[in-house]
């Protein structure tokens, strides 16, 4: 348990300091929430990033609020930037496939994170997301700050139910 | 009609087409706006695919507890539980279930609701292996599953419907923007027929101006022409009158000037031969009575002289013009001239070919008998007049040379005045016009005559004319 802490120390570290180095990512310890394949330079299983829900905590907390195309009212996310993870994990790639527990597919280009704070959210109005409602995560974009994001064309990249990312 | 037409204000017309083409152009502007706006509302699209996905959620929970009991291990009907009940939850949301409800599936969904709960409690109520038996799940399965068959049904007719009235929506609008389009090209034909009429009235309008400025300038122009020739007849008729008051003037002062002496040489003889008749001889008396002749000859000269002067000065003389051979004109002056006096002092040389002179003969004649009567008068008897004609450039020369005592060139500048006469002249009868006169009967005749002596040597005038060839004249009168 202790070496577990100083791993997520580290990766924590590491993470805060950008490091260029490619240094091991320490296996999971809990249940893993977000696989992540494809271009990264970080891997702990195989070539894959699995994450689990402390290694994802320790990720900067980013608050978002915004509507949602399939709620009444403004919604408060809390989570991390789909940027600073990609960032943590040294991701190159111009495109992301987003994939759901339902099998639901979205491919998402690497730019749409560049450009806005995209969360990948884990809580909704202070209440954690379960997968019997949108969880473990929600991709939620910033809706009401950029009007171009009230289009069709993005909504159906408000992934939920998120549990595994395919960088290409 | 033009009288209609002109009662309304010109501008009204194109105000109005403009006002019209300004109600078409906003008429099209927010009914295509409203398209747009219909097209990006359509949240409802979205529901099929939420209720689909349910249903699959639904089956694929089917399929796993079904599997599971077989002894199918890598199922988990547990994940499939919560994605089913994920589904759900979406459709409970706001927007979904206004929607369901708007359709009338409302109990439907609570009827599905219902079952998910009882599906989880029957789930949680059992342990291990036996909490997704088929026979305790399914009743409740199935009714979901026809619930959301019901409402997938629902969905789809709704969507259709809605597809359908937006399509009718779009076309109606589409179909009065384009008659608002068609409503702004008329517009815009009225207005360039309107300014095509405007620049073709401005134009006509411009060009009537043009010509009535033209006709009133013509007029001006008329009136001007008549008046100045009044004004230039009036001044002719006062230059005239002045002419004429100017002849009796100077005749009159001629005659008072000149006439006096011969006609006291006149009288003074006749009293003379009155008084002492019967003391002369007969001899004696008709010397006495040749002496008055000449007198009165002289005085009749004198007269002949006079008028002509003052005609020159009244510019009573004019001129007719015509083309005539100088030396012919010397030849007749010199026969007539030796027949009147029986001189034979008169010696002519002529220019080969013959000099053309462009002048009035008349008054040719009369000028040349002046010089030549003046060289006869002032040279010796004995000496030979010399006459001579010649061309010189476009001019045409008479020389009349005589070899008397010649004029004192200080006397030379005064010979043309008029009365003037030379202190060599004393003793000669003379009338002091002679020279006068012919210079102004030259330059009549846009001659002139000029003067040369050399006091003991003799004198020499020369009379210039035009050459006749240098001038149309074949149907001059010669």
């Amino acid at each position: 348990m202790k070496a577990t802490r100083i791993a997520l120390l580290l990766w924590g570290v590491l993470l805060t300091a950008l490091p260029l180095a490619a240094a091991p990512l320490p296996p999971p310890s809990g249940e893993v929430i977000l696989t992540v394949g494809g271009e990264i330079g970080l891997t702990n299983v195989d070539d894959e990033a699995h994450l689990d829900a402390d290694m994802l905590a320790a990720l900067p907390r980013e608050r978002l609020m915004t509507h949602t195309s399939v709620t009444d009212g403004p919604q408060t996310f809390e989570g991390f930037l789909a940027r600073d993870l990609l960032d943590a994990l040294h991701a190159e790639g111009e495109r992301v496939t987003a994939l759901a527990l339902n099998d639901y597919l979205a491919e998402i280009p690497a730019e749409d994170f560049e450009r806005y704070d995209v969360l990948l959210a884990d809580t909704m109005n202070g209440e954690r997301l379960t997968r019997r409602d949108k969880g473990p995560l929600w991709i939620v974009y910033p809706r009401d700050d950029h009007t171009e994001l009230q289009d069709i064309r993005y909504d159906y990249r408000w992934v939920w139910q998120l549990h595994r990312l395919e960088i290409e | 009609m033009m009288g209609r037409l002109r009662a309304i204000p010109a501008y009204a017309v194109p105000s109005l087409v403009i006002v019209a083409l300004t109600a078409f152009l906003a008429f099209a502007l927010v009914r295509l706006f409203q398209v747009e706006q219909a097209m990006r509302v359509n949240v409802d699209e979205n529901m099929l695919w939420v209720v689909t996905q349910a249903q699959v959620a639904s089956h694929r929970l089917d399929q796993a507890v079904n599997r599971r009991a077989v002894g199918d291990s890598d199922v988990d009907p547990e994940l499939r539980l919560d994605i089913l009940s994920s589904r759900l939850a979406l459709m409970d949301e706001g927007p979904q279930r206004r929607y369901l409800a708007a359709e009338g599936v409302e109990p439907r969904l609570d009827e599905a609701l219902t079952r998910m709960q009882s599906l989880r409690e029957a789930v949680m109520a059992a342990q291990g292996e036996a909490r997704f038996a088929p026979e305790r799940l399914t009743p409740d399965l199935d009714a979901l599953m026809a619930s959301l068959n019901r409402i997938a049904n629902r969905v789809m007719m709704a969507e259709w419907e809605s597809t359908g009235a937006r399509l009718d929506t779009y076309r109606s609008s589409l179909e009065k923007v384009i008659a608002a389009i068609v409503g702004i090209g008329l517009s815009g034909v009225i207005l360039v027929m309107l300014l095509v009429i405007a620049l073709h009235q401005r134009r006509a309008a411009q060009r009537a101006l043009t010509a009535h400025r033209d006709q009133l300038e013509e007029e001006v122009e008329r009136h001007i022409h008549r008046y100045r020739q009044a004004a230039e007849a009036l001044a002719q008729a006062l230059d005239r009158e002045r002419s004429v008051s100017e002849f009796y003037r100077s005749f009159a002062a001629m005659v008072s000037h000149q006439f006096r002496t011969p006609l006291a040489v006149i009288d003074s003889g006749l009293q003379r031969l009155q008084r002492r008749h019967h003391q002369f001889t007969a001899e004696q008396r008709s010397e006495r009575y040749t002496r008055l002749r000449e007198a009165v000859a002289q005085m009749t000269r004198l007269v002949e002289s006079s008028l002509t002067a003052a005609r020159i000065d009244g510019k009573q003389v004019e001129p007719n013009l015509g083309r005539h051979s100088l030396s012919r004109i010397v030849d007749h002056l010199c026969r007539l001239q030796s027949e009147a006096t029986g001189t034979q002092r008169l010696e002519t040389q002529h220019a080969t070919p013959e000099p053309w002179a462009w002048c009035d003969r008349a008054l040719t004649e009369q000028a040349l008998a002046n010089l030549i009567g003046n060289a006869l008068k002032y040279s010796p008897e004995g000496q030979p007049v010399r006459i001579t004609t010649a061309r010189d450039g476009d001019r045409v020369t008479c020389r009349v040379t005589d070899f008397g005592p010649g004029v004192p060139a200080d006397e030379q500048p005064q010979l043309f005045e008029r009365f003037f006469r030379g202190s060599n002249a004393a003793g000669t009868d003379g009338t002091g016009l002679g020279l006068n006169i012919a210079r102004h009967l030259a330059r009549i005749q846009h001659g002139d005559l000029t003067l040369e002596s050399t006091p003991g040597e003799g004198t020499r005038v020369t009379l210039r004319l035009p050459a006749a060839d240098t001038r149309e004249t074949s149907d001059a009168p010669s």
